[in-house]
């Protein structure tokens, strides 16, 4: 079967740069292609541009009346897709293997230790696309796999009951994960990050070859992104930051670009703007970056008198990218929710939800954030931090004062890019602090990673430097595979081992997954559920569209009596009601429980006499015990006793 | 894009103290991010010595983790 699932992301990945090499073409022109030093940056804009495309295009056939998000409709177009640049793209395709065969045989030569160091290097994304195929966990079962699952069965986009206004955010990855899981195949939608991680990391490298970095470097970076739990975290268990991440860094790549055509700064804006719509927090990262990037260097090569002229027509080039980019998340949230939140999350009506008031950490916990700035980057704890980026980089950054000064500072393309980096890591901290999760700037962090890798290749190629200093950054180097190699954080052995089927979805997945096969088990067709619990994706389908709105349960809630809201829940089919303790309590002791939090008050006591509940699930005991339960409800004339 | 950066080797050979220093930093970082996340054989040698866990913690909730590991989210899903 994983071969069938590997077979399918293959297809649906070549459709994706067939389409956009041809787009690219289109921006950029034949001959800037041609120019590219490797044809590896050529290939992962093209998969991306193509993918942002495709994205959209499943947008906006979701959002015609009817239900047209089906099977034939996705395929034709996936075939239209894939045929319309085969040929350069499987040309390509194959230029890319020749680079990196060269660049594996070239780092080998160089160094015995290297040769080591880039095997282990590449171990990494294998161990990673292990765990990738593992179902979606946390927030990716909760909405961002739920709301594709949805769509795959419905045809056609709607709001998550119980997740109405969460829809306003941008829509991306959500839209690939609906249209694999159409094609028959839920892990190849989780599975798919793992080609947005290797092509971010993929660009990344570009980057560097553009800031000269060279070969030794190159593989360091490889190394350094693939060991910062921060970014291996979201190559696995259904998380989509990674198509903001590689979108933000493929539109950095692009502004790099010299005496840029109108096409490219288009290009730049188009990607920038797909980067901010799969993650909105990048509005303040990448939006900022490029916005200097691109000033900078316009600014440095404009002639005096024009420098203005010249930096706002960049700009205005940019700007129309992004607009014509953003165009169908703006229809599908007028379609949605009115025309008032067109450009939501980012702007909505004062009686709509305010994004902005998110907020992970407290007051205190924000302060230590800044207290222990940039530490905490490296070696924080702090809750929702979502992984840190590897310590090495922290060891290895003094090592970019050995680097030679160039010759104009300002000129320099790897200055360029470590101060925007810097830039869009202060601006997050500064505005964010309370949301100190790495994903929320993550392109800006990996910029930052440039300078050390550069400082490695540097003190490692120069003869000046004391062999005592390249052991040290050797052994530092070393250190870094080592941490990861210990504790491979995202289970690939459990991969591995559903890969092989040896074990089943439910063994590897969380305890949610058990809950919401205790009512798969059960439902017959009709019923509905009750969700006291975040975590909807494992039920069936259509349990899911059928589950209670937001709507449905502020109408259980307004009901007189506590047996009236009981009552109600009973006449509007809810027959399973699943909690967990993000919704209320749970009484392992006396197996009661009690529904609070923002989802309908129900207690399990206030249950009236003709109405039963019955305890279908109630787990695990391991790690949080007690966190799940599922209840039937049903008329006390049943005839069963209760449980 | 060409890089002046990479054209030239103009910056002094760091002296044996510089060297020393950098040397100091990097492994101090190193062993102290292998000490605070559980690297190779942190874990049976902290089990080992009592004062080394106390000290971890210590460290770790001046980095941030919290006393009790608490749902960091308070339960909603994060955009």
């Amino acid at each position: 079967m994983i071969f069938l699932t590997l077979l399918l992301l293959v297809v649906y990945s070549f459709a994706c740069l067939s389409l956009g090499l041809v787009l690219l073409r289109c921006f950029v022109g034949r001959e800037m292609l041609q120019s590219l030093p490797v044809p590896s940056a050529r290939v992962m804009s093209g998969f991306l541009l193509g993918g942002g495309v495709l994205a959209n295009v499943w947008l906006l056939v979701s959002l015609l009346p009817g239900k047209w998000f089906r099977l034939p409709v996705v395929g034709s177009l996936l075939l239209v897709s894939a045929v319309v640049g085969a040929v350069p793209a499987a040309r390509a395709l194959g230029s890319v293997v020749r680079q990196f065969i060269l660049s594996f045989k070239a780092i080998c030569r160089s160094h015995w230790f290297w040769a080591a160091l880039a095997a282990a290097a590449l171990a990494f994304p294998v161990l990673y696309a292990l765990a990738a195929a593992l179902p979606p966990r946390s927030d990716a079962a909760a909405w961002y796999f739920a709301l594709p699952k949805l769509l795959a069965h419905e045809g056609s986009l709607r709001p998550l009951p119980g997740y109405e206004f969460f829809s306003q955010i941008g829509l991306h990855g959500e839209l690939h994960a609906a249209a694999l899981m159409l094609l028959g195949d839920p892990r190849a939608a989780t599975m798919f990050a793992g080609f947005l991680g290797v092509a971010a990391v993929m660009l990344l490298i570009e980057i560097a070859r553009q800031a000269g970095v060279g070969r030794h470097g190159r593989w360091t970076l490889f190394l350094l992104a693939y060991t910062s739990t921060a970014f291996i975290f979201l190559t696995f268990a259904g998380r989509l930051d990674l198509f903001g991440i590689a979108m933000s860094l493929a539109a950095v790549y692009w502004a790099l670009r010299t005496n840029p055509r109108p096409g490219v700064l288009i290009l730049v804006g188009v990607l920038g703007c797909f980067g901010v719509v799969a993650k909105a927090t990048y509005a303040l990262t990448t939006v900022p970056m490029l916005a200097i990037l691109l000033l900078w260097r316009t600014w440095l090569r404009a002639d005096k008198g024009h420098r203005l002229f010249a930096v706002l027509r960049v700009w205005g080039w940019c700007l129309l990218g992004a607009v014509i980019a953003v165009i169908p998340h703006a229809v599908k949230n007028i379609v949605l929710y009115g025309p008032e939140y067109i450009l939501a999350p980012f702007f909505v009506p004062a009686t709509g939800h305010d994004w902005s008031g998110s907020r992970i950490l407290t007051d205190a916990q924000a302060a230590r954030v800044l207290w222990t700035y940039p530490v905490s980057i490296f070696l924080g704890q702090f809750p929702g931090m979502f992984g840190s980026i590897n310590a090495a980089v922290l060891a290895l950054w003094p090592l970019t004062l050995l680097l030679p000064r160039p010759k104009r500072f300002l000129d320099s393309t790897l200055v360029q890019l470590t101060l925007v980096g810097f830039l869009g890591v202060t601006i997050f901290i500064l505005l964010q602090t309370w949301n100190f999760s790495l994903r929320y700037f993550m392109p800006a962090l990996l910029l930052l990673l440039l300078a050390p890798a550069a400082a490695v290749d540097f003190v490692w190629n120069s003869s000046r430097i004391r062999v005592a200093l390249k052991i040290g950054v050797a052994v530092v180097l070393v250190m870094a595979a080592a941490e990861r190699f210990n504790r491979t954080k995202g289970h690939p052995g459990d991969g591995l081992k559903y890969i092989l089927g040896q074990v089943n979805a439910l063994e590897v997945s969380e305890s949610s997954a058990r809950m919401c096969q205790a009512v798969n088990d059960r439902a017959r067709p009709g019923d509905r559920v009750f969700l006291a619990t975040k975590y909807p994706y494992f039920l069936k389908p259509e349990l899911i569209a059928s589950a209670a709105g937001s709507d449905e349960r502020r109408a259980v809630e307004r009901q007189p009596t506590p047996a009236d809201r009981w009552r109600k829940c009973y006449t509007d089919g809810f027959r399973f009601l699943c909690i967990g303790y993000q919704g209320g309590k749970l009484d392992a002791k006396r197996r009661q429980f009690k529904i609070y939090k923002g989802y309908g008050w129900l207690c399990s006591k206030d249950l009236p006499d003709e109405l039963e509940l019955i305890c279908r699930y109630w787990g695990p005991e391991q790690p949080r015990p007690n966190d799940y339960a599922v209840f039937e409800l049903r008329s006390a004339n049943h005839g069963a006793h209760k449980e | 894009m060409s890089d002046p950066q990479r054209n030239s080797d103009d910056r002094q050979t760091p002296s044996r103290l510089g060297t020393a220093g950098l040397l100091l930093w990097m492994l101090g970082v190193m062993l102290f991010g292998w000490f605070l996340l559980d690297g190779p054989a942190v874990s049976s040698i902290v089990k080992r010595v009592g004062p080394l866990k106390s000290a971890r913690q210590a460290t770790r909730c001046a980095l941030g983790e919290p006393a009790e590991s608490t749902a960091a989210t308070n339960g909603d899903v994060q955009p």
